[in-house]
């Protein structure tokens, strides 16, 4: 009855607001505001990406010894990212799908993943109770979050991706004070680690215990977070957030890991493990000058990453086994190499400590909707770094065009000098639905 | 007897303006001072260490002077003296500057303050003025406390090129208010919160909500996050000044002050948006007609008109649109559309970081 009654009025409201405003040429149509309980929504993207090779590179032996030299080779990709949500009461259903295709110089690929697939119950403000497929997202820092211990790693080249969660059962308690804190909420999450589910987070046949503090205390956000269970070793951190000025922000994150099990290689190809508590941590800043440039700056140690020497003998083990494939045509070095890669050495950055940079101008020279920006990842321990200029124009309704060209300069031996390619440029067109 | 003499000086000087007081509302005013002596006195330097407050009646008399207990204590000084003074039944401090603790343990106290210099008599005289009463009665007028409301942000280029985005609002009391967009496609699930001068933007994708700042615009165009994430204009503001029909002779707007009132407001802070806004009200419904935004030297960043007021029942009776134009963004134009304002009470935890991803269950 009560529903009718709503329809009905909101019909009435809508033809009135239509009638009201059109003498001025704005309409607010109240259609668009009436409230649905099943939303289908999400975007279709095609991403072409031309690669500038580095034929010498330790990755390039590594990963392509078999095939041809080529200084150039281009990708394909399409990605359709599908968001739907149903609610009805208290209760919501909500998935995120998302579909990769991929044709490259390496062949065609498909996967589809469930990035989310998860319930909430929500029975009042205070409180809420998810249970599935969900990602967390911890931690403040932009381009790294070393306490984010129940995510997947952001890629710091594209730290906006949405990224794929794991199955947890997790609850929101809030509370809200008036005076120095402001707000406190828990967030307690189990997350079970067996065959067939989150079975690529860790150990399995276990059942994980985590959980968030967070308070907003004196004007500056602060999160307390912990992993125990044994899937991975217990793990502690925090992180906090506040505004020095309106425009100056400043964040950070410090993470304390027990007993981390590093393995790497030396440069006959001897594998080792070394076991150590490792503290990790970030500091950054968030800048908005006068004239709209935004600056995102961060430093990142990371304890659990790789040190110069440990990288160096990497490198030199895939010459050796490069040097041998090519002598006697036996692979078996670079393929020992390609495992231990699977480890610490696959990460997007695999090393020690990091610095970022990010500055984004928005609108320049009154080109409404366009943002230029610059962002550079600069290697601490090896001097090595990349740099990559981009372009975003948002002018048209759901459209979302970017291009971004990303270069990798370093010296024999350093991350980015290794790295697959000395150059990549890739356009993005993006339509939201 | 000097004091008593010094009492009846006060309140002569502040007759004009007792009319207004409200008897059953009225304020009681603690004025941070370096002297007892209200008649000479200046308004102290910092709030937390003057050696005294002057405190006024809501006609402007002096009633009490206090000593300052935690003047020399080496922490605290500032939250503690606002308990002191709340504890006093005071409801509006003044001084020339707040540390942002004692403005936080004043928030808690529901006491308002208001950064002046000068002298005492003048500050007073200021808080007291006619023009806040009105300031008062016009956010309330232009929204209940507490309320739920959709906006419509049309952002339109020069070219008559149009970007149009549709938000779900919420806010209550002084400092809280929360939005989330619910279209274009491209901006849905994105929401916004703001606790008094803190703001935040969250992302569904990038997930935490990330800090941002007043300044900045999260839909473009010419509204900024504080005029789309907007608090009471009381909050952030005090009339400095009020230009009456009497003044006709001086205004420069003579021909609108026959049924207009001009107030001349200024931030109570610096990390409010606008250092001073300048805002004409309608005399019968004490609902902005417009307001000009501007800096420190008086240069103007934009002007915002209030439009076609609407009857949105339950006595919310108020412009539905709001245009803006800057002059730092010649050609270009922003409007905002009101529909289905409604009063609503709100939990606390609404207004948290935890609760931005789950707005969109409050519609």
């Amino acid at each position: 009855m009560a529903y009718r009654e709503i329809l009905i009025g909101i019909g009435i409201l809508a033809l009135s607001y239509g009638t009201a405003l059109a003498d001025e040429d704005y309409s607010f149509d109240l259609s668009e505001i009436e409230e649905k309980p099943l939303h289908i929504g999400g975007y279709v993207e095609f991403r072409p990406v031309l690669f500038g090779l580095d034929n010498n590179s330790a990755l390039h032996k590594l990963r392509l010894y078999d095939r041809g030299k080529e200084n150039i080779r281009e990708e394909y990709n399409f990605k359709a990212l599908l968001d739907g949500s149903y609610k009805r009461g208290t209760t919501e259903f909500h998935a995120i799908v998302n579909t990769d295709l991929k044709k490259s110089y390496l062949g065609c690929s498909e996967e589809t993943t469930l990035y989310e697939g998860y319930m909430s119950l929500r029975p009042s403000s205070a409180f809420n109770f998810n249970i599935g497929k969900k990602t967390l997202k911890w931690g403040k820092g932009y381009a790294w979050n070393p306490m984010a211990f129940l995510d997947r790693p952001k890629d710091p080249d594209d730290p906006e991706l949405a990224r794929e969660g794991f199955v947890v059962v997790s609850a929101d308690y809030i509370k809200s004070f008036d005076g120095r804190l402001k707000t406190f909420s828990f967030t307690p999450v189990l997350m079970p680690v067996y065959d067939h589910l989150n079975d690529d987070f860790g150990k399995v046949n276990r059942l994980n215990v985590a959980g968030k503090m967070y308070f907003l205390l004196y004007d500056t956000d602060i999160d307390f977070v912990f992993l125990t269970g044994g899937s991975k070793t217990n793990r502690y951190g925090m992180d906090f957030s506040r505004n020095i000025t309106s425009n100056f922000e400043i964040h950070g994150e410090l993470a304390f890991i027990d007993d981390h099990k590093k393995s790497f290689i030396d440069s006959n190809g001897t594998v080792f493990d070394k076991k150590y508590d490792a503290t990790s941590c970030l500091l950054g800043l968030r800048y908005l000058t006068g004239s709209d440039t935004t600056y995102i700056f961060e430093y990142f140690h990371d304890a659990t990453g790789l040190a110069r020497s440990e990288m160096t003998d990497y490198f030199s083990f895939i010459d050796t086994g490069y040097d041998t494939y090519l002598i006697s045509g036996d692979d078996s070095l670079l393929k020992k190499a390609s495992n231990v890669a699977g480890g610490s050495y696959n990460r997007k950055n695999p090393m020690r400590d990091y610095l970022y940079l990010r500055a984004s101008q928005k609108e320049p020279f009154d080109i409404l909707y366009f943002t230029p920006s610059l962002t550079g990842i600069y290697n601490i321990d090896d001097k090595s770094f990349s740099v990559g200029p981009e372009l975003s124009y948002t002018g048209v309704k759901n459209l979302d065009l970017r291009l971004k060209t990303t270069f990798l300069t370093g010296d024999s031996y350093t991350e980015f000098g290794e790295k697959l390619n000395d150059y990549r440029i890739e356009l993005r067109v993006r339509y939201y639905f | 007897m000097k004091k008593a003499f010094f009492s009846i000086l006060v309140v002569l000087s502040l007759s004009p303006i007792m009319s207004y007081a409200d008897r059953e509302d009225t304020p009681k005013i603690a004025v941070a001072s370096n002297g007892k002596d209200a008649k000479s006195a200046m308004i102290g330097s910092k709030a937390d260490r003057c050696p005294y407050y002057l405190i006024f009646g809501g006609t402007g008399e002096l009633t009490e002077v206090v000593g300052n207990p935690y003047k020399d204590v080496q922490s605290g000084a500032g939250p503690q003296t606002a308990v002191f003074l709340a504890d006093k039944g005071v409801t509006v401090i003044i001084a020339e500057t707040f540390g942002d603790k004692m403005i936080t343990a004043m928030r808690s106290n529901n006491t308002d303050y208001f950064q002046l210099n000068g002298t005492v008599i003048d500050a007073v005289r200021k808080v007291l003025s006619p023009g806040n009463r009105i300031l008062v009665k016009l956010d309330r007028n232009l929204n209940p406390d507490s309320y739920e409301s959709y906006k419509k942000l049309i952002n339109i280029e020069p070219n008559g090129k149009k970007r149009e985005y549709v938000l779900f609002t919420v806010k209550k009391g002084k400092d809280k208010v929360a939005a989330m967009f619910l279209s274009p496609a491209s901006e849905k699930g994105r929401s916004t919160l703001r606790l008094d001068e803190n703001m935040w933007l969250y992302i569904p994708n990038v997930g935490k909500p990330i800090r941002i700042t007043s300044l900045q615009s999260v839909v473009g165009g010419v509204f900024n996050n504080s005029d789309i994430l907007r608090l009471d204009y009381a909050a952030e503001y005090f009339v400095e000044k009020m230009e009456e029909p009497g003044d006709k002779e001086k205004s420069s707007d003579k021909k609108e002050l026959s049924d207009k009132y001009i107030l001349h407001l200024r931030a109570k802070t610096k990390a409010v948006a606008y250092d001073k806004l300048k805002m004409w009200v309608d005399k019968d419904t004490i609902l902005p007609v417009r307001i000009e935004c501007l800096t420190e030297a008086s240069m103007l960043i934009k002007t915002i008109y209030y439009k076609k007021t609407e009857d949105f029942g339950d006595k919310i009776v108020r412009p539905s649109v709001i245009e803006t134009d800057s002059p730092l963004y010649k050609g270009y134009k922003s409007v905002m559309i009101f529909a289905k304002i409604k009063k609503r009470t709100f939990k606390d935890e609404v207004f948290t970081l935890t609760f931005m991803p789950n707005l969109e269950s409050l519609r």
